[in-house]
């Protein structure tokens, strides 16, 4: 192997287990060194590439997957027909009622789809503070403690304009999502039905809110709770 | 009582393919798509259906490619809903990172400014090779190129990132690499 087919391995492969550049690596001269640089590169690339992974990753993952009901698991292929079915028929009704469905309009019902009823069936008693002011400070946002007491479920979620939150919140008319949008300005607020659901887009006085709920008393609630309840991360409130 | 025996071993086996694979799964997924939201979400949604078709799995050492090619798939149903911004990695905390010197910390720093810089068809082999441990062959199996395309790609991929640092670089570990 000569040094140019040498150091194109190298800069491809440095992994490379074959006999003959192996014994060009620990030959001597040019090739020990260059392989010595590459190594030394290769180090700092592991290492700039191994990101922090969050606490307690696993122990979500798995909370997650087995909270699942196991008929969703047995029928998921009808539950998938059905998901898509009511898909096509949402973009068909909201599509004809709107005339054009906006970026914003369309992240609400694709995300919505996508585990809006998945992470519904995981509210199931209150969130923790500790967990709801945790995820709120990540968007630089917290929560007073009216809102916290109704939100019974929260994780991060990715927003049209960076990293926001995914919150279920109890009211008396059941369960309502919350997508909080903190660095969405929304100028006019506007409501949207979707099958067997209510929408509405709204501006908070700290933030946006994507709010669907089964019924738009239910979705209005809410918005006055999040209006008054999401505060600036400094103002927390317990 | 055998069905709940093959319920316990199922998820057995299935909590170890979480425990080996979560963590690598999420840092490929953050690196594909630079947000550390959609990431989790890619992961979850990834061992969730991983989950319901666990039984597909007939060999364990499969696992690995089985669970990226899920992602993928995930990753490319939401990128044709919308293009992900991609910019959160540096506020991603690396680990150690206050066990270094100021010269590897700058250099670790462009290092992934550059990665965030590269192409998507020069950053994703390259994180399938280093973060994966994928060899070249495994590469262009999963990504569907040839060898060949693979391993220039690599080549590419490595000579950018180190353009970065000889453009950026300003301290004296930088200049030992070339």
């Amino acid at each position: 192997m000569n040094f140019s087919d040498f150091k194109r391995l190298l800069g491809a492969d440095p992994y490379s287990q074959d006999p003959g550049f192996l014994r060009a690596r620990n030959s001597s001269g040019e090739f020990t060194e260059a392989a010595a640089a590459a190594d030394k590169f290769e180090h700092k690339l592991q290492q700039a590439l191994s990101l922090d992974t969050p606490a307690g990753l696993q122990a979500e993952i798995l909370q997650n997957v087995h909270a699942v009901p196991r008929w969703r698991m047995t029928a998921w292929p009808m539950a998938l027909a059905a998901s898509l079915f009511m898909m096509v028929g949402a973009a068909a009704v909201f599509t004809w009622q709107q005339g054009q469905v906006t970026d914003l309009e369309a992240y609400v019902l694709n995300h919505y789809q996508l585990d809006g009823n998945r992470l519904l069936e995981q509210a199931r008693e209150p969130a923790s503070m500790e967990r709801i002011q945790a995820i709120m400070a990540s968007v630089n946002a917290s929560t007073d403690k009216n809102l916290a007491a109704q939100v019974y479920f929260i994780k991060n979620c990715p927003t049209p304009d960076g990293q926001g939150a995914h919150l279920v919140v109890m009211t008396e008319q059941g369960p309502v999502t919350v997508f909080y949008l903190p660095a969405t300005d929304i100028q006019d607020q506007k409501s949207f039905e979707m099958p067997g659901m209510h929408a509405l887009l709204v501006d908070l006085q700290h933030g946006a809110a994507a709010i669907i709920g089964p019924s738009m008393d239910s979705v209005q609630s809410v918005a006055q709770l999040l209006d008054r309840g999401v505060l600036p991360a400094r103002e927390i409130h317990t | 009582m055998p069905v709940m025996n093959t319920d316990t071993a199922r998820k057995h086996r299935f909590d170890t393919v979480v425990g080996q694979y979560a963590t690598d799964l999420y840092r490929y997924a953050l690196w594909l798509c630079g947000q550390d939201a959609l990431a989790k979400d890619l992961v979850q949604e990834t061992f969730l259906r991983a989950w319901r078709a666990l039984d597909s799995l007939k060999e364990p050492a499969a696992a690995k490619g089985w669970l990226i090619t899920i992602l993928r798939r995930e990753y490319a149903r939401t990128f044709e809903r919308k293009v992900p911004k991609f910019t959160e990695i540096d506020k991603v905390v690396i680990a150690d990172d206050k066990d270094l010197s100021p010269e590897d910390r700058a250099e670790r720093g462009l290092l992934r400014q550059g990665m965030m810089q590269l192409p998507e068809k020069y950053r994703e082999p390259l994180v399938l090779q280093v973060v994966m441990g994928y060899s070249c062959e495994e590469i262009a199996g999963q990504l569907g190129l040839s060898k060949s395309a693979v391993m220039t790609q690599l080549f590419r991929a490595r000579e950018k990132l180190k353009a970065t640092l000889r453009e950026d670089g300003v301290t004296g570990n930088v200049h030992e690499l070339f």
